[in-house]
Parts: C-alpha cells; structure tokens; sequence
C-alpha cells in the first residue's frame, strides 16, 4: 500500500476504454443479449412468417375479412368489452373500498386481492370447472334445495368465460384504481359538503372524475389482458366459442397453418401495442402502479 | 372530516363480496380433492385421501412435479442473474439510454404469450431445441426476466447511491463493491424476484403447449391434459398441491421482507 | 514525509455535461498536511470539483497530479483517498466495526491486524463501546464519527470531506468543527473539505478556495479572503458588504481619489489605477464608524439618515440612507454605540482610507 505503489501501477486497459460507467454497461449486456436473441428475435419472426408463408404478399391479412377470421375478432372484443366493463364496476368498488377502510381491514381485503393473483391460473380455471359444469358444485347445490330442475349452462358458453375472465382480471384492475384513489385529497370531498353538496353529488361531481385516470389506465390494461388470454377462455369455453389466442394455437398445432396463425398474432401484437401506447399517453405509468 | 370522508356503508359491503367472490371459489378445490365420489364433486358420506394417495404414488405426476421444479430453479437462476445485473447497471448508468432499456425489458409482460410462443416455437423447430430442457428454461427464463427488473429496480430506488461511491473509495473494486455493498442491501428484491420468477415458469403452460411435447411434460401441461382429457378428482388435489406452493412461496417473500425491516 | 511540500496538483481541470461548464480549468495546489477548503453556493462546482478528485467524475479536460504524479485515469478504489460523505453514506447492513473494517476487508489484510486497526481507529473517534451497533442505532454525531474512523482506518494520502456536518443541528455542528480540526492537528493528514458554510470554511482551515460558477476566484488564508477580496462575489458570499461604484479622479502611490455620487473619498491601494477609470469599492458594515453628535475623525465621512435599525444582542444592524450613495448598511458594537438609534435620526458616517478595498466586478 506505499503511496508510490498505488499510483505507479496503471489500470487495466478495459477501464479506461470504458469510463467509469462502462463496466456498468457490462451488466446490462446479458439481459441485453438473452432478451433481444430469444425474445424480440422470434417475436420478429412471426411478423416476418405474416407476410412470407405461404407466399411472400398480404395474402394473410386477406384473410381478416374472411367468415371464420371475423367471427373470431368479433368474439373475442366483444367478451373482453364485457369483462373489461364488469370488471372495472366491480373492482371499483373494492378500490373504493380499500381507500375508505381502516388500516386493519385494509390489509385483509388486500390480501384476498392479491392472494388470486399469484395462484395459478390453471388451478384457477380449473376451480371454476368444478363449479360451473352441468354436474358441477353451484348446478348440484341448486338442484339439491330444489331450486332448479335441469342444471344450468354455466359453461362452454360466454358467460362462463366472462365469469372466469373477470376473476382472473379484477387484481390487476383494483391496483392501478387504488393506487389513482389513494392519490385523492379526501379534503377535496370535505370542501365539497362543507359547499353544500350531498353525499352522492360529491361523489359524482369531486370524486368520479378525479378517479377517471385510473378508470381509463385500469380499463386498458384489463382490454389488453383480456385480448390474448388463452388458459381461461379455452377451459370454459371449450372448443365452442373461439377467442384469438386459442384460434392461433389451433391455426398452428392442429391445422399447421403459419401464414394465418402469424397474421392473426401479428394483428393481436399490434391492437395491444397500439393500446398500450395511447394509454402511454394519457396516464403516467408510474403513477398508475402506484410506484413513488 | 372522517364521518365526510367515510364513504358510502353499501361500497364497502360490496368491496367485501368481490373480495369473497375472488377468494372462496379458488377454495372449493380443496373439498372436492378430499372427495370419496369417483368423480368431481364435494364428499358425500366422508372425507377421503385417495386422490392424494393417487397423486403422489403416480409416476406420471411425479415426473412432472419433478420436471417443472428442475426447470422452474434453472429459469429463475437465469432470470435472477440476469435481470439483477441490468436493472444494477441502468440504475447506476442512468441516462435516457439506459431508461429505453428498461422499458424494452418490460415488454414480455405486455406482448399476448401466444404470440412469444409462436415466435420460438418457430425459432426452436429451427435450431432442433424443441422438447428439450435447454429450450424450455431458456423460454421461461427469458420471460422471467421483467419480474426480476421490476423487483431489483424498486430495490434500487430506495438504496443511496452513494453508499456504492463510499464501498469504490475504501478501495472495493467494482464486483467487491457489488457483493459486499449493493447485494446485501437489495436482497430482499431479489429474493422477491426470484419468487416471482420461480411462480411464473412453474405455472406457465402456453409456451410449453407449443415447445414441448414428449420428453419434457411439466405439471401445468399434464393438468391441461387431464382437464380436456379425463376430469378426476386427482386434479383437485394437484390444484390444491399448487395453490399450497404458491402461498408457501408467498408467506416466505413476506416473512424475508419482514426480517429485512428489521 | 515532510519533504515535499506541494501534495495534490490539480491542473487545467474542467468538466462539462454537453454545454454546461460545471467546473471551469480550475488550477490549484494543495500541501502536505494542509486544510484546504473548497466554498462556494450550490451549483458553483465545488462537488463535482470534489468528484473529480475522488475519481467519481471523470474530467474534460486536465489533469490531477499526486506527489508529481498523474493519477487521472485511476479509478477510485487504487486512489487510496478517504472520503466522508454527505449523509455519511454508512453502510446499513454492517455494525459499526464492519463499517470500518470494510476497507481492510477489501484489501484482504490479515483478521488480527484489521482487529487492530479497528480498535484504533475506533478510540481515534472515541466511539468505544459502540462497535456492534448498526448505523441505523446511532444519532448523527456518532454517525459523522464513524465515517471519520472508516475514511481513515486504511491511511490514505488525503482525507475528502463532503459537507460532512449539513446533516447536524447548529450546536452540534459547532463542536464538531472544533473536533475536526483537533483532529487533524492529531493526525497531521491532508483535508479537503467542501462546505456551503461560510463560518464553517473560516473557522476550521488553513487555506479557502472560493468557487463561483465553476472557476475559483480567490485562494487565500481566511483573514486574506475576509480583508482583502478581490472580487465583489468574495465580498459579498464571506461576510456583508456596501459597494461604491466611483470613477479616479487623481491617483499616485499607495491611494487614489475617486468621485462618487458627486462627493470625493480616498481609498488606500498599493496598485493604484489608472486615471479616469471605474472603480468598485467594498465596505463592510463594522468598519464604518457612525456618530450623532460629530463628525467620526476619518479620511471619508458622510451624512444620512437612519432608516431601519435592529438590535442583535452584540450589535445594532442599521440601514443609513444617504444622498450622495445612496442606503448603506451599518454594524455597531452595543457597546461602543454612544446614542439611542431612532429611525429618522440624522447620523455621520466615517471610515479610514484603508477600512474599504477596491475589488473586482465579477457580477456584471
């Protein structure tokens, strides 16, 4: 450790070509390199086999306008415009709720807010299988106090779909709602009765529109989930009622057919791109999950 | 002000249905795996272990708890390593370069898995990767990625950079400084990222539909199979077997965090 | 050791982020064993200066020379600097021993001897007792000194301090200042120290470098710095200052006449300026003399009116305004005040030829 030591011998070459930062760069690289050959490289390929197979052209966006293809896009907006909706009143409620609640009552309900969120999915639909089938839990419990005949069709229809679909979804809208109402002076509200505004115009008038942010930021990130979700949908729907994501996996691994397979991911990629980046937009991210 | 601000009672009564409505269906699995019926359904006339029995006396599940696990700790190792250097190196680095990265890294959590699926099951068919483990964990891994960013990241946020300065400046070298300063002082990040991670191969099951088939059959496939196959009630306790790791997995994250505080 | 005299050499150094000059071909030498403090407002650069040093930032442009030696290129952990903090920087996870063991640790040196070590440098800060403590269960005077300890349990070359005592209350930061400099009269190491705090700057060192706008404009002992600025900056960031804006009219060795708002003054200058050109002058508020009743005896005296006054404890503050220039702030001992101020009172004002000094226009 002589004084004369230390400054005698130079550094290594590496540190000066890079600065003092750019070892840091280094840490970067393997995420850098894994993410961008095994992620956005095959990600690319699907664009890339839209417009290639079975021969070079547009002829697979051709194909969107076709019976079968439209059927499926009109499927699967329509039970994810539902979802989204139900979801987002009810998950309204919770997040209001959770602001509303004392400290105590507020971890639990927490908890059973984000307990579903990590248990599988699988378990989950599987869950709802259980007890939406004609000889399920809910149909033998009904028949059992003599409330219905014949069971119920629960399942393999949209309902049963949309029922599972906002359970998986309700978590992810509660967050970013609870994070926008947390962020409400309840003062605001305070003002507004202390003006002379009931209950109920206070809400509507104070409240509702300064929650918009997190309604519109909750609702498109529902809409996208509930674009491409694949488990759910093809547990409780069967092979009945297509969404896109189960029509893709069918295009490829029954049908073997590339072209319209990539098309059909290719334009699912976009609308979640495209609404992601219009949410981009109009909400801070970062405030939306609550971070800082 | 409180009485202003409280709200209405009948929100707060549906807050809590939704919430019963989120939990108490995922339970019913747990009746209906100790089922004594031959199909799924809730007990009859007592309660049973078979399907249990059956599970984990069956080769076939045991193989593919087996699998998932191998392939869930190699994922997660890879997702770990990985995503806690980068998100280390764009908070240190810090420039609106190293902020496009970490948006970049973010985007699996966004892009529909089916499309990803496709897109490697193409890229594996082409490099004879299909159906091994290498292509399965390095898929998982890849995907696990964000979990681990997002986690280490938030770690970051609250740890003082110049605690790194003070570890280079009493002469620790850039990897000392790492594993002696940044390491111990994020950890509870990435051991959260790890979690995480370890939770998002062990049930991921669309990309392994597409990328395995044979010689690697992980849990989550075998239980789509049963469920469009043969429904028993052996499924029931394979939910319930999974659910179990999930909150075991979860109560340990929230206990190391805890212990973390202090 | 003590035969070379100059230790640090900063040469040319200059940083800019894309067109920003942070830090403007700053030239300065430090010698062995000085206390050498870097003072100036927020954004003068005196950080990033600090950085540079420490080998955080690397420079545009120049060169840091150690003992004659360029050490630009080396990264920060082969400088063998100590450095204390702002905010101390402790490490959370490691108990106070930990703490200053940890430069030790990284070097790989021997358990009894790091023991050792510890143990010294430890009692050096007298924080005895305290060495299984975790940072988070000391207050922040315990805390400053175990910075101290680990900055120097290693013996570096020098000893950085980076606003070492902002985080501290008033009094607190009082008794520290004279500990610091105790202790480096004991350890007889080099100091660079960086503080916004003028008092701070005056109190502790041997030499001040006043930073502005990334340059330094003065360097000097700190009854230099206060005596004799030789910018308006210098003036008025040590201490309060009037300033006369004047024009020569008749200068010859040693002082020169200079007219003001019609009046003459004298002012003494070994360098006396040239005839006919602007001069600015800086006065401070204790070296006027004030009197009610007479004339103070001095080379300038001047009439005016008291316009505000308050009373200090020590000292009465007053606002003087006066025709020929206009409002100037006075600074009387209590004690030596012979009337009662009143506002509107009319006052004389007085001051020797060598109580003001012509300085520098930096704020134009």
């Amino acid at each position: 450790m002589s004084r004369t030591g230390a400054v005698a011998a130079l550094p290594r070459p590496l540190h000066r070509r890079l600065g003092t930062l750019g070892v840091y760069w280094l840490f970067i690289l393997p995420a850098v390199l894994l993410l961008a050959s095994f992620y956005f490289y095959p990600l690319f390929g699907v664009l890339w086999v839209s417009v290639a197979e079975p021969k070079p052209g547009l002829g697979n966006y051709a194909l969107l306008s076709s019976a079968a293809v439209e059927r499926v896009l009109l499927t699967t907006a329509r039970i994810s415009a539902v979802t989204t909706a139900v979801t987002i009143v009810l998950g309204y409620a919770v997040a209001y709720a959770l602001v509303h609640l004392s400290p105590r009552a507020r971890r639990w309900m927490f908890l059973g807010v984000l307990l579903p969120l990590w248990i599988s999915v699988l378990a989950r639909a599987f869950a709802w299988l259980t007890l939406l089938r004609s000889e399920g839990v809910v149909n033998q419990l009904l028949q059992a106090l003599g409330l219905i005949q014949e069971p119920l069709h629960l399942m393999w229809n949209e309902l049963g779909i949309t029922i599972g679909m906002v359970h998986y979804m309700l978590p992810y809208a509660i967050l970013p709602l609870y994070a926008n109402m947390r962020g409400i002076d309840a003062r605001l509200l305070a003002a507004a009765r202390g003006l002379g505004a009931t209950r109920l115009q206070a809400f509507a008038r104070v409240f509702l529109p300064l929650s918009l942010p997190g309604i519109v930021g909750a609702g498109v990130l529902v809409f996208i989930f509930s674009l491409g979700f694949f488990v759910t949908p093809a547990i409780l729907g069967g092979n009945r009622i297509l969404m896109i994501a189960q029509y893709i996996s069918i295009q490829i691994l029954d049908l073997v057919r590339w072209g319209l397979g990539a098309m059909m991911a290719t334009v699912l990629m976009a609308a979640v791109l495209t609404l992601m980046a219009l949410l981009a937009r109009i909400v801070d991210f970062r405030r939306l999950f609550g971070a800082h | 002000m409180e009485r202003l601000s409280a709200g209405f009672p009948l929100t707060k009564s549906l807050g809590w249905a939704v919430v019963v409505f989120l939990v108490l269906p995922i339970t019913v699995v747990v009746p209906v795996s100790l089922t004594d019926q031959r199909f799924l359904s809730l007990p009859r006339e007592h309660l049973s272990l078979q399907y249990y029995v059956k599970l984990f006396t069956s080769e076939a599940w045991l193989s593919s708890i087996g699998q998932s696990l191998v392939i869930a700790v190699a994922a997660t190792a890879l997702a770990v390593v990985a995503g806690t250097l980068a998100a280390i190196g764009c908070w240190r680095v810090n420039t609106r370069a190293t902020e496009a990265v970490r948006v970049l890294m973010l985007v699996p959590l966004i892009v529909p898995t089916i499309v990803y699926a496709l897109g490697i099951y193409r890229l594996w068919i082409a490099l004879g990767m299909l159906d091994s483990y290498t292509g399965v964990i390095l898929a998982h891994g890849v995907t696990a990625i964000p979990y681990v960013v997002i986690t280490v990241s938030t770690a970051l946020a609250n740890f003082d950079a110049r605690l790194e300065q003070a570890a280079r400046n009493l002469g620790a070298s850039v990897g000392q400084a790492l594993s002696r300063v940044i390491l111990p002082n994020i950890l509870p990040g990435v051991v959260s990222g790890a979690i995480f991670a370890f939770i998002h191969s062990w049930d991921e099951l669309v990309i392994v539909l597409f990328i395995a088939s044979r010689t690697i059959f992980t849990l989550p496939r075998r239980i789509w199979d049963g469920i469009n196959e043969n429904v028993d009630p052996t499924m029931a306790a394979v939910a319930v077997v999974l659910i179990l790791v999930t909150l075991a997995l979860l109560a340990l994250d929230l206990a190391f965090l805890r212990r973390e505080r202090g | 050791m003590a035969e070379l005299k100059t230790e640090l050499t900063l040469r040319g150094l200059s940083k800019h982020y894309g067109s920003t000059l942070a830090v403007d071909a700053v030239d300065l030498s430090i010698g062995r064993g000085e206390f050498v403090t870097l003072l100036g407002p927020s954004g003068s650069g005196k950080t990033t200066l600090l950085m540079m040093i420490a080998g955080f930032v690397e420079p545009s442009e120049g060169e840091i020379l150690l003992d004659g030696r360029p050490i630009t290129p080396l990264p920060p952990e082969r400088r063998e600097f100590g450095m204390v903090f702002q905010g101390y920087a402790l490490f959370p996870h490691l108990s106070v021993a930990d703490n200053v063991a940890f430069a030790l640790k990284v070097r790989g040196i021997a358990r009894d001897e790091i023991e050792r070590r510890v143990a010294e440098a430890v009692a050096l800060v007298k924080l005895g007792g305290l060495e299984r403590r975790l940072p988070r269960e000391l207050s922040g005077g315990q805390q400053q000194r175990v910075a101290l300890a680990r900055a120097l349990v290693f013996r570096p070359h020098l000893l950085l301090l980076d606003e070492p005592l902002s985080a501290l209350d008033k009094k607190l930061r009082g008794e520290l200042q004279v500990e610091l400099k105790s202790l480096h009269q004991r350890v007889g190491l080099t100091f660079i120290y960086v503080t916004h705090d003028q008092e701070e700057a005056l109190s502790m060192s041997d030499r001040v470098a006043i930073l502005h706008r990334g340059k330094v404009v003065q360097i000097g002992s700190p009854d230099e710095l206060y005596e004799r600025p030789a910018t308006r900056f210098v003036a008025d960031f040590l201490g309060r200052s009037n300033f006369i804006r004047g024009r020569v009219v008749e200068a010859n060795g040693g002082a020169f006449r200079y007219t003001a708002g019609g009046e003459h003054f004298v002012q003494a200058d070994a360098a006396a300026p040239q005839q006919a050109s602007d001069v600015l002058i800086a006065l401070r508020p204790e070296k006027i003399q004030i009197a009610a009743d007479r004339s103070p005896e001095t080379a300038n005296t001047l009439s005016g009116r008291i316009e505000r006054w308050s009373y200090h404890g020590t000292n009465f503050q007053m606002t003087v305004a006066t025709e020929v220039l206009g409002p100037l702030q006075v600074q009387v001992p209590a004690w030596r005040c012979r009337f009662e101020p009143k506002d509107g009172l009319a006052v004389r004002l007085g001051w020797d030829a060598d109580a003001s000094i012509r300085v520098g226009d930096d704020e134009a």
